[in-house]
């Protein structure tokens, strides 16, 4: 028998958000936005790495691989998200990303069959999945800014507190989503599958994506036409209102933690399959372990009590315990050079438990983007925050492909990824005690 | 519905449903393929994957694996392969092959990122294998050595390599990889991309031990990279050598996946691949 304690968020859920309207617009829709948002990131990086290859070999058509290159520069655009909203509407802004972003990503999930492109250019198909998977990036940041940045100031039924514990659970939820999709796709997105050469059996499986994107683009479509209007009904702050705090710079400490939080997950611990080939243990007894743990911070946010999530020590152990996995994962190999089998099955068990920390810093952070009073609206505050993160996370993502890759033309970076991923993790884990040092209880409204 | 009865059902779905669904694909993939014995004649096939990413600069898996099947081959080594980056969506790449194509199969990374390794799939059991660096002043190059159980009597030795780029890298590996192949007896098999044409010193070096399968069967054995869009005027770097066989039925290097048609959509990396049927 369960005993659900009193002030847990589970609670919140079970009392305040008992209608499917809010339940669809405040954790259903940021849950399939942020799955669609981490393919986009996945399918992104994969056409810059290639552009920047054809860039730096001066390969035939490196014009259009440099024409893909600059297509970073949108995933600033959401810097633009408070006048947007100001010229029109934060309920229009939200509304039109969220719509512009699902239908991209449908788009995505058709595959396009090369040979019928041959004759625009051999590269259409990638520089055209390379620039839609950046423009959903782009709407997801706008989106975040808009909605969230509206929903924390005008909705006054339910805390600013607990809207980021909806937004952290949907994150998270949007995690475990992926981690099982891949599982079914044996490490391969089947959300991403491309056209084959040759249709024979596989002419079913190919639409596998659009078998998976397009329920979840009917549902989230459906909730913002039918239910988005909640967050929006009272405008007590607008978009030109200033904020109320003091503070613009530490935003850009809150988009360094996201953007190292990304950088960690995107370069290693999303892939259960990387974890088994640093440490030399098998994919298969691994990636139940990795999703458990992502299964277990999302029930850690459900039912722990933020007294305990929030708390200053706890957060300081959890932080410390976390560079310690990180780094015993990460030089394994180099600590223990004969590493036994049983001290490999180790050093990936704490990693998958690291994960719990990870995502326990990510709610941390969350809490403190939509909780601390900013100098900027909270709209700029969340929507810049998002663009410089993206900015930062792609910078380092950069200088990871220079360890490997390129290291042959810059060799001082040569075998420095570890040590590169290692810096990350102090560096996320340290502006996350500082952040935890500066929420205050009463930030909350 | 009481509230407990509530947190169990939400615990049931978050935690359980992934859970029974990983569990059970563990168990699928746990399933070893299903094992070859076989007296004939061995297929074997390099092929550089360029991390999965064809002439039209997409990554495709199940395009290379209709690639490999053209041949069909019983012995594979594949190089420039990826496990987990971001630069490749995350894939295990010789995982998901070896097991679209029913093989067994070894992994071995350039780098400690998965990046640039060797694989070595093969429809007969792995009865050994090891990985091996090779020593570079550029990127890193691997070796990979796997003993092979073709049937109850006969073992073989297969290598597969992915050489360097400077002809200072590429003498010393070479010199290393004989020194290895050397290590071993009985009927082996060299093979990979060795960056290097088949005039050159370090390939003398090696077929005064080994045979160079596509030159012994043909006297223009066709070239390996690029692949696309001028095959015919590209280089063959990408080799099989074998020792210790009664004779090669064939070799050649595969330029067409769908006949009739050139594009550079058909071709799901920047090489070709060289296919081997040996009778040992």
């Amino acid at each position: 028998m369960i005993i659900v304690s009193e002030n847990v968020f589970f609670n919140e859920i079970d009392e305040k958000v008992t209608d499917s309207k809010s339940l669809g617009t405040f954790l259903i829709l940021p849950l399939i936005l942020t799955l669609i948002f981490i393919q986009a990131l996945r399918a992104y990086v994969p056409g810059i790495y290639i552009a920047i290859f054809h860039v730096v070999f001066q390969d035939p058509g490196w014009i259009s691989s440099l024409l893909i290159l600059f297509t970073i520069a949108l995933f600033f655009i959401p810097c633009f998200t408070n006048l947007l909203c100001k010229k029109t509407s934060p309920k229009a802004v939200a509304k039109i990303s969220i719509i512009v972003m699902v239908l991209l990503r449908l788009l995505m999930a058709i595959p396009l069959p090369s040979l019928l492109f041959e004759s625009i250019s051999p590269g259409f198909p990638a520089t055209y999945e390379t620039i839609l998977s950046a423009l959903i990036i782009m709407c997801y940041g706008m989106y975040m800014g808009a909605f969230l940045g509206n929903w924390i100031e005008n909705d006054s039924k339910i805390s600013a507190k607990s809207k980021m514990n909806f937004f952290s659970v949907a994150m998270i939820g949007a995690f475990l989503l992926d981690a099982v999709l891949r599982t079914f796709g044996l490490t391969l997105d089947p959300t991403l599958l491309t056209m084959p050469l040759i249709p024979s059996y596989w002419f079913v499986f190919q639409y596998l994506g659009v078998i998976i994107i397009l329920p979840l683009a009917i549902i989230a479509i459906f909730i913002t036409m039918k239910w988005f209007g909640a967050p929006f009904e009272k405008q007590e702050v607008s978009p030109d209102d200033a904020g109320s705090g003091i503070s613009k710079s530490l935003v850009i400490i809150v988009s360094f933690s996201l953007a190292f939080f990304l950088f960690l997950e995107t370069n290693v611990l999303l892939y259960p399959n990387a974890i088994a080939q640093f440490t030399g243990t098998h994919y298969a007894l691994i990636n139940p372990i990795m999703i458990v743990g992502i299964a277990v911070s999302l029930l850690i946010l459900l039912f722990c009590s933020d007294k305990i999530l929030l708390n200053k020590g706890f957060i300081v152990v959890i932080n410390v315990l976390l560079v310690i996995f990180l780094a015993q994962f990460l030089f394994v190999e180099f600590l223990i050079p004969l590493a036994g089998t049983l001290i490999m099955y180790m050093a990936a068990i704490f990693i998958a438990l690291a994960q719990v920390f990870f995502f326990l810093d990510l709610y941390l952070v969350l809490q403190f983007l939509g909780r601390y009073k900013f100098r900027w609206n909270r709209i700029k505050s969340i929507s810049n925050g998002i663009a410089f993160n993206l900015g930062i996370m792609i910078l380092f993502d950069f200088l990871y492909d220079f360890t490997t890759d390129h290291a042959f033309t810059i060799s001082a970076f040569r075998g420095l990824g570890p040590l590169l991923l290692l810096v990350g993790g102090i560096i996320l884990v340290v502006l996350t005690i500082l952040l935890s040092f500066l929420i205050k209880e009463d930030d909350s409204k | 519905m009481k509230k407990s009865q509530k947190a169990i059902l939400f615990i049931i779905i978050v935690l359980g449903i992934p859970l029974i669904s990983t569990i059970s694909i563990s168990a699928i993939i746990l399933l070893p393929p299903v094992p070859k014995s076989s007296n004939e004649p061995i297929t074997f096939m390099t092929y550089n994957i360029h991390f999965g990413v064809g002439m039209d600069d997409m990554l495709d898996l199940e395009r290379l694996t209709q690639n490999i099947l053209v041949a069909n081959p019983d012995v594979l080594g594949l190089q420039e392969v990826e496990n987990g980056r971001i630069t490749s969506q995350g894939i295990d790449m010789t995982f998901w092959l070896a097991e679209r194509l029913g093989m067994h199969y070894y992994y071995y990374p350039a780098v400690n990122e998965a990046a640039f390794g060797c694989a070595l799939l093969s429809k007969f059991p792995i009865l050994s294998v090891t990985g091996y660096d090779l020593t570079s002043t550029e990127l890193e190059r691997v070796l990979v050595h796997g003993v092979v159980q073709v049937n109850s009597s006969f073992t073989m030795n297969v290598f597969v390599v992915h050489m360097g780029l400077s002809n200072e890298n590429t003498t010393r590996q070479i010199e290393e990889v004989l020194t290895i192949t050397n290590s071993t007896s009985g009927a082996k098999v060299l093979m990979g991309d060795f960056n290097l044409l088949n005039d050159t010193n370090q390939i003398k070096n090696v077929t005064q031990l080994f045979n160079d399968t596509a030159a012994k069967h043909s006297p223009t054995p066709g070239a390996t990279f690029p692949s696309f869009p001028a095959p015919e005027v590209g280089n063959r770097i990408d080799y099989i050598f074998a020792t210790n066989y009664i004779n090669i039925e064939f070799s050649y290097v595969i330029t067409d996946f769908l006949p009739g048609i050139h594009t550079a959509a058909e071709f799901g990396s920047d090489h070709l691949p060289i296919v081997a049927r040996i009778r040992f």
